[in-house]
């Protein structure tokens, strides 16, 4: 075992770790508002040391320690997980902020106050989060996966709504079974490599080839009720609906999406050539995926619960991307990640929005003609939908071109069964923007009605800075998509 | 590098940002105008500093390995021109807008997406790049959803359609939310198709620059042919434009569409969105010809056009037809557009069997023609419906002796459309027509006279009820900003038809067409024009139709009279026609019950028994139930028995044992 010098990129991603420990023990004696900042501001480091070394270097990986018959452990930011990374931080970060309004307002319904604890668990949910992405082994990943599960279930089991135990039960139990089949297939390639290391490839990875369907297999499942893929679902809008908002617009896009990068890391990359004798499978079930949910959220009274079957039908966006078996539509998928952790959130903090002015708010069937009065919260829920639409300009428009345009580079070649697959593509991709804009509709046009209350500027000014982001990130793409491009290509050589 | 050009499209987007920021109502018009203003003046001054060379122009904008993605954009006849058109004919609605819109609440909003919009539109015009293309294309989309929507708390003054009818038992009327929504709907689901075919496009070729594949398009479509789909993917391919056009079967977007503001419905059906399709189509379609002639793909390629010609005819004569008998001002005008489209859709697909250079020409000529007169028509209809209080056209009197200005420009208009000559209108509708019957294509001719007849007939419908006689006091002349943009318009569209033949002659060195084989983006020189038929004998009949139209609505019109099938009383046969067209061939009834009704069925259905009774039934009971069954069993086995407990101990080890045995060996 060597240990070395503790590397510059794992101190950092260290800090929101060390800082989420300290705001628990402080956590009784600063205002929230402050308590808030600071939890911003750790997770902000990760995100400058990370922008840094993709402007300056493009990629970046440090080994803390090397363990004979475990692998390597080592901290990896690339043009592929970059704008994972960048999506996570950014979200995590102005999210610490507008958790003060929505929190307060929580805490008083439930009759008392856990800033700390809840800051605690928040920044170290966060942390794990980036921590799963920047990782590169079975075990480091499964580490902060697990990290993040259990913070996550706190969270919902502390702060959630409806009957918060037995949701939160329902959210451990299911994503634990994801991660314990996920492990599974880690622990069985691990034993045969003598390395858990995912990235670099293993130089003896073809030792693993007779057993590679049941590691797929495995991993596969694992990842797909993660990301709630059609079939595993099922806990995802319970989760995300009952969890308070601002974890929503965290589990929502970033948690599941995480699922959805690491089948790109892992599988994908380690065993394209067998992967890809799946695809016409992965992209029925990615469509499967979309349609099933899309038309589910036309079914939803609970506003909350819409957007949970709308993130199901993201990923589905995200494997399809995936399933193209193509560099565009892995560009696609990965900037889909980005794209939904920018809308979702929105969305999601939108919803809270109207949930703490309103009362509690959430059926939408008593919404509608709220736009007069909430024009702030409208406008941010129309860049959410716009974002998962993909309509310029957000940044949703080019996760959305490239997916399609993956697609369509693998359908040239499949003839005529290609146009027939282009029908449920239509379907799909037209259901989004339906849903999104019947939504719309639903909770915000139609006759204006009396008594609502817009956000405060605490509450707003997080979302504005989401929204800026997804535009700027629209406008100038290259940030995103270049060095992404540049590494699926140099994976992929097509 | 000439960068001024880029101006032509990032002023109004700058302005939208503007907008945005400063969120002040006094500037927010003027920001507007002043952006517009400058596209226009810019365009103008490249129109007329064009050679006969495309320029095309590059700046770096993102790259996909060893694949430079530009912000190109591509100065050509076709995108100076159209670009101007565009630009013009917004300047002159953003004036009308100042005074119509300035004491409407959400004036920001409307300023705001009314310069995206225009933004939008002049770069999918110009760009070089399918990608930038597209931003402009969503665009597009996006500002329409937004516009259409813009009264979004639904006041029943806004809907279309009557309120208490309906139609198979589905509302015929629409709110602005809701039309807002079909609008995004209707255009994003073909749009999916269109963006599809580009990443085939893209795999093939490599390429997403317009210029780049006008070069390759031989070598695509070979390959596209050679996997036997070729044909559906030309129609994958351009089904974003045939929705963004409200071509069948995605009109219904078109006809309720007009629940915006009525400069918005301007702006809509003349300067933006509708002709972004017929741009599209222009772009490409001389791509598709020449690169299936250079490959002798010709045979194989047919039936694209022939698909194009159908659908632009049905669409002429349905919307045509469905005209005659509506009786919302702005719906006449709207079921107007889509059928004119109809029309330059017919002659993008006659192209193919006769003078493609003539035939492209004169789709693009009719558009600019459409532009002008529907622009006029629906600025006109905008102060009619405001000041008689009313969409309908039954209420609307004596505009000719109140209103002297705003007759004028209604009657210009109006007479283009009809296509009497000398207006533009004529001109370039005779020439689809003579084209088609040069052709052969008898069919498409024949839909195409029928249709001259119902558009003057439907046009004049308006004219003869709403010029007689009326008594209505409160009513008056619009203010003259107001009045001027459309006055101008109307006077426009008899100069252009005046100057057009004129126009060939002396300026053809500046006017667009795409076709010969050796490159694909030429300028026309003199002599092709010259080649452009002018029939006398082919333009009597056409010219007959359109004034046996006129007189028929004259005859049945006049003199505050109206036949009673024109207001649904007639029975028998004559009240089915009626209904028929009055309810838009029961299409849009038809796409509720079967795909809306039919969608929330599906979800429910799916909500009740998959989602909850199977996924969650299975997970969430029997599942957690048969864990129950079982721990309850096992703990049976807690029975604090010494001995058992060691026995159970053993066994575990030994399994224990045993599986570390397997793994050593």
């Amino acid at each position: 075992m060597t240990v070395t010098a503790l590397p510059l990129g794992l101190s950092v991603l260290l800090v929101p770790f060390v800082v989420s420990v300290l705001l628990l023990v402080i956590g009784g004696r600063l205002r929230p508002r402050l308590l808030a900042y600071i939890s911003a501001a750790s997770l902000g480091v990760p995100l400058v040391f990370t922008s840094a070394v993709m402007a300056l270097y493009r990629s970046y990986s440090a080994t803390l320690l090397a363990v004979g018959g475990l692998g390597s452990f080592m901290v990896v930011i690339n043009g592929l997980n970059w704008p994972v990374l960048l999506g996570i931080m950014a979200v995590t970060m102005a999210i610490a902020i507008y958790s003060v309004p929505y929190m307060k307002r929580r805490f008083e319904e439930l009759g008392k106050e856990h800033w700390g604890t809840y800051f605690f668990l928040y920044t170290f949910f966060s942390a794990s989060m980036v921590g799963i992405v920047e990782s590169n082994n079975f075990i480091m990943f499964y580490l902060f996966l697990e990290l993040s599960l259990i913070s996550s279930f706190l969270l919902i089991a502390f702060y959630g709504y409806g009957d918060r135990g037995r949701v939160s039960f329902i959210y451990l139990i299911w994503t634990h079974l994801g991660a314990f089949l996920f492990l599974l297939g880690g622990f069985i390639y691990g034993m045969i490599l003598g390395t858990f290391n995912f990235y670099p490839v293993p130089p003896n990875l073809s030792s693993i080839f007779p057993y590679v369907y049941v590691i797929i297999a495995l991993i596969l499942l694992g990842l797909f009720i993660k990301m709630a893929i059609f079939g595993v679902h099922v806990w995802l809008p319970y989760a995300h609906a009952e969890a308070p908002t601002p974890i929503s617009a965290l589990l929502s896009p970033a948690l599941i999406g995480i699922g959805g990068y690491a089948i790109i890391r892992i599988p994908y990359i380690l065993f394209f050539s067998y992967m890809i004798k799946l695809q016409w499978a992965l992209i029925v079930l990615a469509l499967v995926t979309i349609i099933y949910s899309g038309l589910l959220t036309f079914h939803q009274k609970d506003l909350k619960r819409l957007l949970a079957y709308s993130s199901i039908a993201q990923m589905g966006y995200m494997l399809l991307g995936i399933a193209s078996f193509n560099p565009l539509g892995i560009v696609g998928a990965i900037l889909q990640f980005y794209a939904h952790a920018v809308g979702k959130s929105l969305l999601f903090s939108s919803s809270g929005a109207i949930i703490t002015e309103n009362n509690g708010l959430r059926d939408i069937t008593k919404m509608g003609g709220m736009a007069k009065e909430m024009p702030m919260t409208t406008s941010m829920a129309m860049l959410g939908f716009m974002d998962i639409s993909g309509l310029p300009p957000t940044v949703g428009f080019f996760s959305k071109l490239f997916i399609l345009l993956g697609v369509g580079s693998f359908l040239v070649n499949s003839g005529v069964y290609g146009f027939i697959m282009l029908i449920f593509l239509v379907v799909g991709f037209g259901i989004t923007p339906a849903y999104s804009f019947t939504a719309m509709k639903r909770v915000f046009f139609g006759p204006s009605k009396k008594g609502f209350k817009d956000a405060g500027l605490m509450m707003m000014a997080p979302l504005i800075f989401i929204a800026i982001l997804g535009i700027i990130t629209f406008i100038f793409p290259g940030l995103l998509i270049t060095p992404l491009y540049l590494y699926v290509h140099s994976l992929m050589g097509g | 590098m000439n960068y001024l050009p880029y101006l032509i499209w990032s002023s109004p987007f700058v302005a939208s940002a503007f907008v945005l920021a400063l969120h002040n109502r006094k500037a927010a018009g003027g920001i507007s105008i002043g952006s517009i203003a400058i596209a226009t003046l810019i365009s103008a001054y490249e129109l007329a500093g064009l050679s006969g060379h495309p320029v095309v122009l590059n700046i770096s904008w993102f790259s996909l390995g060893a694949l430079q993605v530009n912000l190109g954009m591509l100065m050509d006849g076709l995108s100076t021109i159209m670009a101007l058109v565009v630009a013009v004919i917004s300047l002159l609605i953003s004036i009308y807008s100042y005074r119509y819109m300035e004491d409407d609440d959400g004036i920001n909003r409307y300023w705001f997406f009314f310069t995206f919009f225009v933004g939008s539109m002049l770069l999918l015009v110009l760009s070089n790049n399918l990608l930038l293309l597209l931003i402009g294309w969503e665009g597009t989309t996006l500002s329409s959803y937004a516009l259409i929507g813009h009264w979004y708390t639904d006041e029943p003054e806004r809907w279309v359609g009557d309120a208490d009818r309906h139609t198979l038992g589905v509302p015929a009327w629409s709110t602005p939310s809701e039309a807002a929504i079909r609008a995004i709907v209707f255009t994003s689901l073909a749009d999916v198709a269109f963006i599809t075919a580009i990443g085939m496009l893209y795999s093939v070729s490599g390429t997403f620059s317009i210029s780049v594949l006008a070069s390759s398009m031989p070598h695509v479509l070979t390959v596209m042919q050679s996997r036997g789909i070729l044909i559906p993917f030309l129609i994958a391919f351009t089904l974003g434009a045939f929705a963004k056009s409200a071509q069948f079967p995605f009109h219904e977007w078109l006809v309720t569409a007009m629940t915006g503001p009525s400069s918005i419905s301007a702006l809509i059906h003349a300067a933006t969105m509708v002709n972004a399709g017929v741009y599209l189509l222009l772009r490409f379609t001389p791509m598709f010809i020449s690169g299936s002639l250079a490959d002798g793909l010709s045979a194989q390629i047919e039936p694209f056009f022939i698909y194009m010609l159908i659908i632009g005819a049905l669409t002429a004569f349905m919307m045509a037809s469905q005209a005659t008998v509506a009786k919302e001002l702005k719906l006449i005008l709207a079921y107007s557009t889509a059928s004119q489209i109809g029309y330059m859709f017919m002659a993008i697909g006659a192209s193919f069997f006769i003078l493609p250079t003539v035939a492209l020409f004169a789709a693009f000529s009719h558009m600019i023609s459409q532009a002008i007169f529907k622009a006029a028509l629906f600025l006109v209809a905008g102060v009619l419906i405001h000041q008689f209080g009313s969409r309908y056209i039954g209420d609307i009197r004596g505009i000719w002796k109140y209103m002297k200005y705003s007759s004028i420009a209604f009657f210009l208009a109006a007479l283009s459309l009809s296509g009497i000559p000398p207006f533009s209108g004529f001109w370039d509708k005779d020439l689809i027509l003579d084209l088609t019957s040069s052709a052969g294509l008898w069919a498409a001719y024949a839909v195409g006279m029928v249709v001259a007849f119902l558009t003057a007939f439907y046009i004049f419908r308006v004219i003869v009820m709403t010029f007689q006689a009326g008594p209505r006091g409160e009513v008056k002349e619009a203010k003259r900003s107001m009045m001027w943009p459309y006055l101008l318009l109307g006077v426009a569209a008899l100069l252009f038809g005046i100057l057009w033949p004129y126009a060939l002659g002396n300026i053809s060195g500046r006017i667009y067409i795409a076709m010969t084989f050796d490159s694909i983006i030429k300028w026309v020189p003199a002599q092709v024009v010259s080649q452009i038929p002018f029939n006398l004998v082919m333009s009597v009949p056409s010219v007959a139709v359109s004034l046996a139209g006129i007189f028929l609505a004259y005859f049945l019109y006049r003199g505050g009279k109206q036949p009673s099938i024109s207001k649904g009383k007639a029975g028998g046969m004559f009240g089915a026609i009626y209904a028929f067209l009055y309810d838009r061939w029961f299409i849009n009834a038809v796409y509720y019950r079967v795909f809306v009704n039919g969608l929330l069925e599906v979800s429910t259905l799916l909500g009740v028994f998959v989602e909850a009774k199977f996924f969650d039934g299975i997970y969430h009971n029997y599942i957690p139930n048969a864990f129950a069954r079982v721990s309850g069993r096992f703990r049976r086995l807690q029975s604090g028995d010494f001995d058992r407990f060691i026995g159970l101990m053993f066994l575990g080890l030994l399994a224990l044992i045993i599986i570390f045995l397997i793994f050593l060996r």
